[in-house]
Protein backbone atom coordinates (compact mmCIF):
# COMPACT_ATOMS: atom_id res chain seq x y z
CA UNK A 1 0.00 0.00 0.00
CA UNK A 2 2.96 2.43 1.00
CA UNK A 3 4.69 1.49 -1.67
CA UNK A 4 2.55 2.30 -4.44
CA UNK A 5 1.48 5.35 -2.92
CA UNK A 6 5.15 5.77 -3.39
CA UNK A 7 5.26 5.41 -6.98
CA UNK A 8 1.60 7.08 -7.20
CA UNK A 9 3.87 10.44 -5.71
CA UNK A 10 6.40 10.31 -8.53
CA UNK A 11 3.83 9.85 -11.00
CA UNK A 12 2.93 12.31 -13.72
CA UNK A 13 -0.70 12.63 -12.26
CA UNK A 14 0.57 13.03 -8.88
CA UNK A 15 2.48 16.09 -10.28
CA UNK A 16 -0.47 17.50 -12.67
CA UNK A 17 -3.10 17.16 -9.24
CA UNK A 18 -0.55 19.14 -7.08
CA UNK A 19 -0.54 21.47 -10.08
CA UNK A 20 -4.07 22.04 -10.20
CA UNK A 21 -4.02 21.82 -6.18
CA UNK A 22 -5.02 25.59 -6.10
CA UNK A 23 -7.84 25.32 -8.58
CA UNK A 24 -9.16 22.18 -6.66
CA UNK A 25 -8.77 24.37 -3.20
CA UNK A 26 -10.83 27.34 -4.45
CA UNK A 27 -13.37 25.04 -5.81
CA UNK A 28 -13.78 23.12 -2.60
CA UNK A 29 -13.75 26.03 -0.31
CA UNK A 30 -16.94 27.68 -3.03
CA UNK A 31 -18.83 24.32 -1.89
CA UNK A 32 -17.83 24.76 1.54
CA UNK A 33 -19.26 28.15 1.50
CA UNK A 34 -22.77 26.41 0.86
CA UNK A 35 -22.61 24.50 3.56
CA UNK A 36 -25.54 24.58 6.20
CA UNK A 37 -23.77 25.99 9.20
CA UNK A 38 -27.04 26.36 11.61
CA UNK A 39 -25.42 28.68 13.91
CA UNK A 40 -28.12 31.98 14.39
CA UNK A 41 -27.52 34.58 12.64
CA UNK A 42 -24.97 33.54 10.29
CA UNK A 43 -26.44 32.88 6.93
CA UNK A 44 -27.00 36.87 7.58
CA UNK A 45 -23.07 37.74 7.60
CA UNK A 46 -21.61 34.71 5.74
CA UNK A 47 -18.30 35.79 4.67
CA UNK A 48 -16.81 35.24 1.04
CA UNK A 49 -14.05 32.67 1.82
CA UNK A 50 -13.04 31.93 -1.74
CA UNK A 51 -11.70 35.71 -1.36
CA UNK A 52 -9.04 35.03 0.80
CA UNK A 53 -7.87 31.81 -0.91
CA UNK A 54 -7.98 33.22 -4.43
CA UNK A 55 -5.68 36.30 -2.55
CA UNK A 56 -3.56 33.74 -1.62
CA UNK A 57 -2.74 31.69 -4.69
CA UNK A 58 -2.80 34.72 -7.17
CA UNK A 59 0.15 35.93 -5.00
CA UNK A 60 2.11 32.81 -4.23
CA UNK A 61 1.46 30.83 -7.29
CA UNK A 62 -0.35 32.68 -9.71
CA UNK A 63 0.99 29.81 -12.46
CA UNK A 64 -1.42 27.80 -11.38
CA UNK A 65 -4.69 29.74 -11.84
CA UNK A 66 -5.09 31.00 -14.78
CA UNK A 67 -7.60 33.54 -16.02
CA UNK A 68 -9.99 31.07 -17.18
CA UNK A 69 -10.19 29.27 -14.16
CA UNK A 70 -10.50 32.22 -12.19
CA UNK A 71 -13.44 33.32 -14.18
CA UNK A 72 -14.76 30.03 -14.18
CA UNK A 73 -14.40 29.83 -10.62
CA UNK A 74 -16.19 33.00 -10.29
CA UNK A 75 -19.65 32.43 -12.47
CA UNK A 76 -19.73 28.92 -10.23
CA UNK A 77 -19.77 31.16 -7.28
CA UNK A 78 -22.55 33.25 -8.33
CA UNK A 79 -24.08 30.50 -10.31
CA UNK A 80 -24.36 28.99 -6.55
CA UNK A 81 -25.18 31.88 -4.77
CA UNK A 82 -28.15 33.57 -5.22
CA UNK A 83 -26.36 37.24 -5.99
CA UNK A 84 -25.84 38.83 -9.28
CA UNK A 85 -24.07 36.81 -12.15
CA UNK A 86 -20.55 37.79 -12.98
CA UNK A 87 -20.07 39.94 -10.16
CA UNK A 88 -17.63 36.98 -8.24
CA UNK A 89 -16.30 36.40 -11.55
CA UNK A 90 -15.49 40.30 -12.05
CA UNK A 91 -13.76 40.07 -8.26
CA UNK A 92 -12.00 37.31 -8.69
CA UNK A 93 -10.47 38.10 -12.66
CA UNK A 94 -9.56 41.40 -11.16
CA UNK A 95 -7.92 40.65 -7.81
CA UNK A 96 -5.83 37.42 -9.61
CA UNK A 97 -4.33 39.99 -12.59
CA UNK A 98 -3.68 43.10 -10.40
CA UNK A 99 -2.33 40.80 -7.19
CA UNK A 100 -0.38 38.56 -9.91
CA UNK A 101 0.94 41.77 -11.65
CA UNK A 102 2.54 42.42 -8.32
CA UNK A 103 3.31 39.21 -7.37
CA UNK A 104 7.38 40.33 -7.02
CA UNK A 105 6.44 43.29 -4.68
CA UNK A 106 4.53 40.75 -2.68
CA UNK A 107 6.25 37.71 -2.00
CA UNK A 108 8.66 37.60 0.07
CA UNK A 109 7.55 40.24 2.38
CA UNK A 110 6.31 40.20 6.18
CA UNK A 111 3.15 38.16 6.90
CA UNK A 112 1.80 41.92 8.25
CA UNK A 113 2.69 44.00 4.99
CA UNK A 114 0.87 41.66 3.04
CA UNK A 115 -2.11 41.42 5.42
CA UNK A 116 -2.54 45.37 5.27
CA UNK A 117 -2.33 44.70 1.26
CA UNK A 118 -4.90 41.89 2.15
CA UNK A 119 -7.51 44.38 4.24
CA UNK A 120 -6.92 46.91 1.35
CA UNK A 121 -7.80 44.66 -1.43
CA UNK A 122 -10.80 42.88 0.62
CA UNK A 123 -12.24 46.77 1.01
CA UNK A 124 -11.83 47.68 -2.18
CA UNK A 125 -14.17 44.36 -3.00
CA UNK A 126 -16.47 44.62 -0.76
CA UNK A 127 -16.89 47.80 -1.36
CA UNK A 128 -17.63 47.06 -5.26
CA UNK A 129 -19.90 44.13 -4.50
CA UNK A 130 -22.18 46.75 -1.85
CA UNK A 131 -22.36 48.79 -4.70
CA UNK A 132 -22.96 46.28 -7.15
CA UNK A 133 -25.61 45.32 -5.40
CA UNK A 134 -26.82 48.73 -4.76
CA UNK A 135 -27.56 48.86 -8.39
CA UNK A 136 -29.03 45.77 -8.89
CA UNK A 137 -31.63 46.16 -5.84
CA UNK A 138 -32.24 50.02 -6.04
CA UNK A 139 -31.89 50.13 -2.54
CA UNK A 140 -28.74 49.66 -0.04
CA UNK A 141 -28.33 46.42 1.51
CA UNK A 142 -27.64 46.35 5.07
CA UNK A 143 -23.90 47.99 5.96
CA UNK A 144 -23.30 46.66 9.40
CA UNK A 145 -23.73 42.75 8.02
CA UNK A 146 -21.11 44.10 5.48
CA UNK A 147 -18.92 45.10 7.92
CA UNK A 148 -19.35 42.31 10.06
CA UNK A 149 -18.55 39.78 7.00
CA UNK A 150 -15.43 42.10 6.04
CA UNK A 151 -14.28 41.28 9.74
CA UNK A 152 -14.82 37.95 9.97
CA UNK A 153 -12.50 37.96 6.50
CA UNK A 154 -9.87 39.49 8.51
CA UNK A 155 -9.88 36.93 11.40
CA UNK A 156 -9.75 33.99 8.82
CA UNK A 157 -6.78 35.09 6.99
CA UNK A 158 -4.58 34.09 9.14
CA UNK A 159 -5.44 30.73 9.50
CA UNK A 160 -5.76 30.11 6.06
CA UNK A 161 -2.78 31.44 5.37
CA UNK A 162 -1.09 29.14 8.04
CA UNK A 163 -2.51 26.12 6.57
CA UNK A 164 -1.92 27.72 2.60
CA UNK A 165 1.61 28.79 3.63
CA UNK A 166 2.50 25.31 4.67
CA UNK A 167 0.68 23.56 1.29
CA UNK A 168 2.92 26.05 -0.80
CA UNK A 169 6.23 25.50 0.98
CA UNK A 170 5.55 21.89 -0.22
CA UNK A 171 4.81 22.60 -3.66
CA UNK A 172 7.72 24.67 -3.69
CA UNK A 173 10.01 21.70 -1.90
CA UNK A 174 8.42 19.75 -4.51
CA UNK A 175 8.85 21.70 -7.76
CA UNK A 176 12.77 21.39 -6.63
CA UNK A 177 12.65 17.92 -6.26
CA UNK A 178 11.33 17.69 -9.62
CA UNK A 179 13.68 20.16 -11.14
CA UNK A 180 16.82 17.87 -10.05
CA UNK B 1 20.53 34.97 -37.90
CA UNK B 2 20.61 35.43 -33.89
CA UNK B 3 19.13 38.68 -34.49
CA UNK B 4 16.56 37.58 -36.49
CA UNK B 5 15.63 34.85 -34.10
CA UNK B 6 15.34 36.72 -31.05
CA UNK B 7 13.70 39.55 -32.79
CA UNK B 8 10.63 36.51 -33.99
CA UNK B 9 10.67 35.49 -30.14
CA UNK B 10 9.92 39.22 -29.60
CA UNK B 11 8.00 39.45 -32.22
CA UNK B 12 5.90 35.90 -30.55
CA UNK B 13 6.08 37.17 -27.02
CA UNK B 14 4.49 40.70 -28.35
CA UNK B 15 1.54 38.70 -30.13
CA UNK B 16 1.17 36.27 -27.08
CA UNK B 17 0.90 39.40 -24.83
CA UNK B 18 -1.88 41.12 -26.86
CA UNK B 19 -3.77 37.87 -27.20
CA UNK B 20 -3.77 37.73 -23.17
CA UNK B 21 -4.44 40.81 -22.50
CA UNK B 22 -7.30 40.80 -25.53
CA UNK B 23 -8.43 37.63 -23.75
CA UNK B 24 -8.45 39.79 -20.25
CA UNK B 25 -10.33 42.51 -21.83
CA UNK B 26 -13.04 39.80 -23.40
CA UNK B 27 -13.26 38.16 -20.11
CA UNK B 28 -13.98 41.70 -18.09
CA UNK B 29 -16.79 42.54 -20.85
CA UNK B 30 -18.24 39.00 -20.40
CA UNK B 31 -18.79 39.55 -17.09
CA UNK B 32 -20.55 42.90 -17.26
CA UNK B 33 -22.53 41.52 -20.01
CA UNK B 34 -23.79 38.40 -17.28
CA UNK B 35 -24.30 41.42 -15.00
CA UNK B 36 -26.95 43.33 -17.18
CA UNK B 37 -27.68 39.70 -18.91
CA UNK B 38 -29.70 39.13 -15.46
CA UNK B 39 -30.70 42.63 -14.99
CA UNK B 40 -32.77 41.76 -18.02
CA UNK B 41 -33.32 38.24 -18.56
CA UNK B 42 -33.70 36.09 -15.54
CA UNK B 43 -35.09 33.03 -17.16
CA UNK B 44 -31.80 31.95 -18.27
CA UNK B 45 -29.85 33.03 -15.38
CA UNK B 46 -32.35 30.93 -13.68
CA UNK B 47 -32.21 27.33 -15.56
CA UNK B 48 -28.55 27.87 -15.58
CA UNK B 49 -28.63 28.11 -11.79
CA UNK B 50 -31.15 25.35 -11.47
CA UNK B 51 -28.89 23.25 -14.36
CA UNK B 52 -25.55 23.67 -11.61
CA UNK B 53 -27.70 22.75 -8.45
CA UNK B 54 -29.06 19.81 -10.21
CA UNK B 55 -25.66 18.75 -11.14
CA UNK B 56 -24.03 19.52 -7.72
CA UNK B 57 -26.29 17.15 -5.73
CA UNK B 58 -23.70 15.04 -4.74
CA UNK B 59 -21.76 17.38 -3.71
CA UNK B 60 -23.88 19.39 -1.64
CA UNK B 61 -24.94 16.09 0.42
CA UNK B 62 -21.24 15.25 0.96
CA UNK B 63 -20.52 18.94 2.23
CA UNK B 64 -23.91 19.02 4.43
CA UNK B 65 -22.66 16.00 6.44
CA UNK B 66 -20.11 17.59 8.95
CA UNK B 67 -22.88 20.54 10.11
CA UNK B 68 -25.78 17.69 10.24
CA UNK B 69 -23.59 15.43 12.24
CA UNK B 70 -22.14 18.32 14.57
CA UNK B 71 -25.92 19.68 14.85
CA UNK B 72 -27.25 16.37 15.99
CA UNK B 73 -24.67 15.89 18.39
CA UNK B 74 -25.28 18.74 20.35
CA UNK B 75 -29.19 18.09 19.76
CA UNK B 76 -28.56 14.94 21.61
CA UNK B 77 -27.12 16.40 24.32
CA UNK B 78 -29.77 18.71 24.92
CA UNK B 79 -32.35 16.65 24.40
CA UNK B 80 -30.61 14.33 27.35
CA UNK B 81 -29.91 17.42 29.69
CA UNK B 82 -33.79 18.02 29.06
CA UNK B 83 -35.41 14.68 28.77
CA UNK B 84 -37.42 15.07 32.65
CA UNK B 85 -38.65 18.72 31.90
CA UNK B 86 -39.37 17.82 28.25
CA UNK B 87 -41.36 14.46 29.40
CA UNK B 88 -43.30 16.50 31.49
CA UNK B 89 -43.74 18.99 29.32
CA UNK B 90 -44.77 16.92 26.98
CA UNK B 91 -47.73 15.25 29.11
CA UNK B 92 -49.25 18.74 29.91
CA UNK B 93 -49.49 19.52 26.42
CA UNK B 94 -51.15 15.55 25.59
CA UNK B 95 -53.57 16.57 27.88
CA UNK B 96 -54.40 19.96 26.25
CA UNK B 97 -54.39 18.30 22.79
CA UNK B 98 -56.67 15.25 23.60
CA UNK B 99 -59.37 18.88 25.04
CA UNK B 100 -58.48 20.26 21.48
CA UNK B 101 -59.87 17.69 19.58
CA UNK B 102 -62.95 16.86 20.85
CA UNK B 103 -63.17 20.54 20.56
CA UNK B 104 -62.07 20.76 16.91
CA UNK B 105 -63.91 18.16 15.85
CA UNK B 106 -67.13 19.70 17.45
CA UNK B 107 -66.34 22.85 15.26
CA UNK B 108 -65.33 21.20 12.15
CA UNK B 109 -68.77 19.51 12.45
CA UNK B 110 -70.61 22.58 12.69
CA UNK B 111 -68.32 23.97 9.78
CA UNK B 112 -69.40 21.35 7.39
CA UNK B 113 -73.04 21.83 8.43
CA UNK B 114 -72.69 25.58 8.13
CA UNK B 115 -71.21 25.03 4.46
CA UNK B 116 -73.68 23.11 3.80
CA UNK B 117 -76.68 25.62 4.45
CA UNK B 118 -74.62 28.30 2.44
CA UNK B 119 -73.69 26.34 -0.59
CA UNK B 120 -70.03 27.18 0.05
CA UNK B 121 -67.48 26.05 -2.07
CA UNK B 122 -64.53 24.57 -0.39
CA UNK B 123 -60.70 25.73 -0.80
CA UNK B 124 -58.69 22.72 -2.52
CA UNK B 125 -56.80 20.95 0.36
CA UNK B 126 -52.95 21.64 -0.10
CA UNK B 127 -50.37 18.79 -1.18
CA UNK B 128 -47.30 19.20 -0.15
CA UNK B 129 -43.54 17.87 -0.41
CA UNK B 130 -41.22 17.91 2.51
CA UNK B 131 -37.44 18.07 1.56
CA UNK B 132 -33.98 18.69 3.29
CA UNK B 133 -31.98 21.70 2.67
CA UNK B 134 -29.02 21.26 0.55
CA UNK B 135 -27.28 24.08 0.71
CA UNK B 136 -27.42 27.19 2.26
CA UNK B 137 -26.81 30.27 -0.19
CA UNK B 138 -27.55 33.00 1.72
CA UNK B 139 -25.14 35.94 2.64
CA UNK B 140 -25.71 39.86 3.81
CA UNK B 141 -26.88 40.53 -0.05
CA UNK B 142 -29.08 37.58 -0.77
CA UNK B 143 -31.04 34.99 1.26
CA UNK B 144 -31.79 31.46 -0.63
CA UNK B 145 -31.44 28.00 0.04
CA UNK B 146 -31.48 24.85 -2.13
CA UNK B 147 -33.95 22.11 -1.17
CA UNK B 148 -33.95 18.46 -2.36
CA UNK B 149 -36.83 18.63 -3.93
CA UNK B 150 -37.22 19.69 -7.88
CA UNK B 151 -39.49 19.30 -10.72
CA UNK B 152 -39.28 15.45 -10.66
CA UNK B 153 -41.60 15.88 -7.56
CA UNK B 154 -43.82 18.02 -9.15
CA UNK B 155 -42.54 21.50 -7.10
CA UNK B 156 -43.18 24.48 -9.15
CA UNK B 157 -41.93 27.81 -9.14
CA UNK B 158 -44.15 30.14 -6.85
CA UNK B 159 -45.18 27.07 -4.04
CA UNK B 160 -44.96 28.23 -0.12
CA UNK B 161 -42.48 26.82 1.54
CA UNK B 162 -42.79 26.27 5.21
CA UNK B 163 -41.37 24.81 8.39
CA UNK B 164 -42.78 23.68 11.36
CA UNK B 165 -42.35 27.20 13.14
CA UNK B 166 -43.87 29.23 10.38
CA UNK B 167 -43.45 30.71 6.77
CA UNK B 168 -40.14 29.77 5.40
CA UNK B 169 -40.42 31.85 1.53
CA UNK B 170 -41.58 30.78 -1.52
CA UNK B 171 -39.55 28.28 -4.41
CA UNK B 172 -38.03 31.05 -6.91
CA UNK B 173 -36.86 28.57 -9.20
CA UNK B 174 -36.75 24.80 -10.17
CA UNK B 175 -34.73 22.25 -11.31
CA UNK B 176 -35.42 18.37 -11.65
CA UNK B 177 -33.64 17.51 -8.74
CA UNK B 178 -33.55 20.93 -6.74
CA UNK B 179 -35.22 23.83 -5.92
CA UNK B 180 -34.40 27.34 -4.64
CA UNK B 181 -36.05 28.94 -2.27
CA UNK B 182 -36.40 32.86 -1.36
CA UNK B 183 -36.20 33.23 2.17
CA UNK B 184 -39.04 35.80 3.22
CA UNK B 185 -35.90 37.86 4.85
CA UNK B 186 -34.37 38.49 1.24
CA UNK B 187 -34.29 42.10 -0.21
CA UNK B 188 -36.72 41.03 -2.93
CA UNK B 189 -39.05 39.35 -0.89
CA UNK B 190 -42.99 40.83 -0.59
CA UNK B 191 -45.28 39.06 1.45
CA UNK B 192 -48.80 40.26 1.87
CA UNK B 193 -49.68 39.86 5.53
CA UNK B 194 -52.24 40.51 8.73
CA UNK B 195 -51.22 41.85 11.69
CA UNK B 196 -53.07 40.20 14.55
CA UNK B 197 -55.37 40.80 16.69
CA UNK B 198 -56.75 43.76 14.84
CA UNK B 199 -56.17 41.95 11.54
CA UNK B 200 -54.71 45.04 9.71
CA UNK B 201 -53.02 44.31 6.12
CA UNK B 202 -49.53 45.35 5.07
CA UNK B 203 -46.89 44.27 3.13
CA UNK B 204 -44.10 42.46 4.74
CA UNK B 205 -40.55 43.86 2.92
CA UNK B 206 -37.45 41.65 3.85
CA UNK B 207 -34.17 43.47 3.99
CA UNK B 208 -31.71 40.83 4.74
CA UNK B 209 -31.47 41.03 8.04
CA UNK B 210 -33.32 38.70 10.78
CA UNK B 211 -35.96 41.73 11.07
CA UNK B 212 -37.96 42.25 8.28
CA UNK B 213 -40.40 45.42 8.01
CA UNK B 214 -43.53 46.27 8.03
CA UNK B 215 -45.01 48.49 5.00
CA UNK B 216 -48.24 49.81 3.47
CA UNK B 217 -50.55 49.08 6.46
CA UNK B 218 -54.18 49.79 5.58
CA UNK B 219 -55.92 51.97 8.01
CA UNK B 220 -55.36 53.94 10.47
CA UNK B 221 -54.74 50.86 13.41
CA UNK B 222 -52.11 50.78 15.94
CA UNK B 223 -49.93 47.91 15.77
CA UNK B 224 -48.37 47.13 18.84
CA UNK B 225 -44.87 45.08 20.23
CA UNK B 226 -45.65 42.16 20.54
CA UNK B 227 -48.72 41.67 17.89
CA UNK B 228 -48.68 38.16 15.69
CA UNK B 229 -47.48 38.89 11.76
CA UNK B 230 -49.70 36.50 9.55
CA UNK B 231 -49.80 35.62 5.91
CA UNK B 232 -52.95 37.74 4.01
CA UNK B 233 -54.33 36.02 0.93
CA UNK B 234 -54.99 39.25 -0.37
CA UNK B 235 -53.12 39.18 -4.12
CA UNK B 236 -54.02 34.92 -4.37
CA UNK B 237 -50.13 34.75 -3.51
CA UNK B 238 -50.28 33.64 -0.28
CA UNK B 239 -53.24 31.72 2.11
CA UNK B 240 -54.12 33.37 4.54
CA UNK B 241 -52.91 32.87 8.51
CA UNK B 242 -49.44 31.34 7.97
CA UNK B 243 -47.79 32.26 11.27
CA UNK B 244 -45.01 34.66 10.31
CA UNK B 245 -43.65 36.27 13.12
CA UNK B 246 -43.94 38.63 15.61
CA UNK B 247 -43.61 42.80 16.08
CA UNK B 248 -40.27 43.76 17.85
CA UNK B 249 -39.58 47.54 17.41
CA UNK B 250 -41.70 50.35 16.24
CA UNK B 251 -39.75 52.95 15.51
CA UNK B 252 -41.29 56.06 13.59
CA UNK B 253 -43.68 54.00 11.48
CA UNK B 254 -40.94 51.61 10.94
CA UNK B 255 -42.46 48.28 12.16
CA UNK B 256 -40.13 45.42 12.58
CA UNK B 257 -40.75 41.61 13.39
CA UNK B 258 -39.07 38.81 14.21
CA UNK B 259 -39.71 35.43 12.01
CA UNK B 260 -41.07 32.49 13.78
CA UNK B 261 -38.84 30.29 11.50
CA UNK B 262 -34.87 31.12 12.30
CA UNK B 263 -33.30 31.16 8.73
CA UNK B 264 -30.06 30.20 9.91
CA UNK B 265 -31.14 26.78 11.15
CA UNK B 266 -33.12 25.95 8.44
CA UNK B 267 -32.42 21.62 7.87
CA UNK B 268 -36.15 20.48 6.32
CA UNK B 269 -38.88 22.55 4.62
CA UNK B 270 -42.22 21.52 3.07
CA UNK B 271 -43.23 22.96 0.16
CA UNK B 272 -47.04 23.09 -0.36
CA UNK B 273 -48.78 23.82 -3.28
CA UNK B 274 -52.33 25.44 -2.30
CA UNK B 275 -53.32 25.41 -6.00
CA UNK B 276 -53.09 29.40 -5.49
CA UNK B 277 -53.31 31.92 -9.00
CA UNK B 278 -51.77 35.00 -8.01
CA UNK B 279 -48.98 37.04 -9.66
CA UNK B 280 -47.11 34.33 -10.25
CA UNK B 281 -48.65 32.18 -12.84
CA UNK B 282 -48.60 35.28 -15.09
CA UNK B 283 -44.70 35.43 -15.17
CA UNK B 284 -44.86 31.51 -15.65
CA UNK B 285 -46.52 32.03 -19.11
CA UNK B 286 -43.86 34.08 -20.06
CA UNK B 287 -41.33 31.33 -19.49
CA UNK B 288 -43.66 29.14 -21.60
CA UNK B 289 -43.96 31.53 -24.00
CA UNK B 290 -40.06 31.92 -24.46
Amino acid sequence: MQQSFGKFKESKAYNFLLKISPIIMILFIIFIEHAPVYFSYFSFIRPQISLIVVFFWSVYFPESLGIFSVFLLGLLSDLLFNSVLGLSAFLFLLMYVLLSEYKNFLTNRSFSFVYVIFSFVMFCASLIKYLIMTIENNSLPPLMQEVVSYAMIMCFYPFFVYFLGKFNMYLIGRSINVDK
Amino acid sequence: MVMKSSDANNFFMKIKNLIKRSMLAFLFIFAFCLMLIGKADNVIIEKSRAFVADILVPVFKIISIPAETLTEISSNIKDIANLRKENSRLRRENELLKELQVYAAKINNEKSQLATLLNFVPTPNASYVSAEVLADSSNSYAQSVIAMAGSDNKIKKGQIVVNGDGLVGRVAFVGDKTSRIILITDLSSRVPISVEPSGVKGILLGNNTPYPQIINLLGDVKVNVGDKVVTSSKAGVYPSGIPVGVVTSINDNEIKIRTFTNMSKLDMVRIVDYGLTGILPEQKCIVEKD
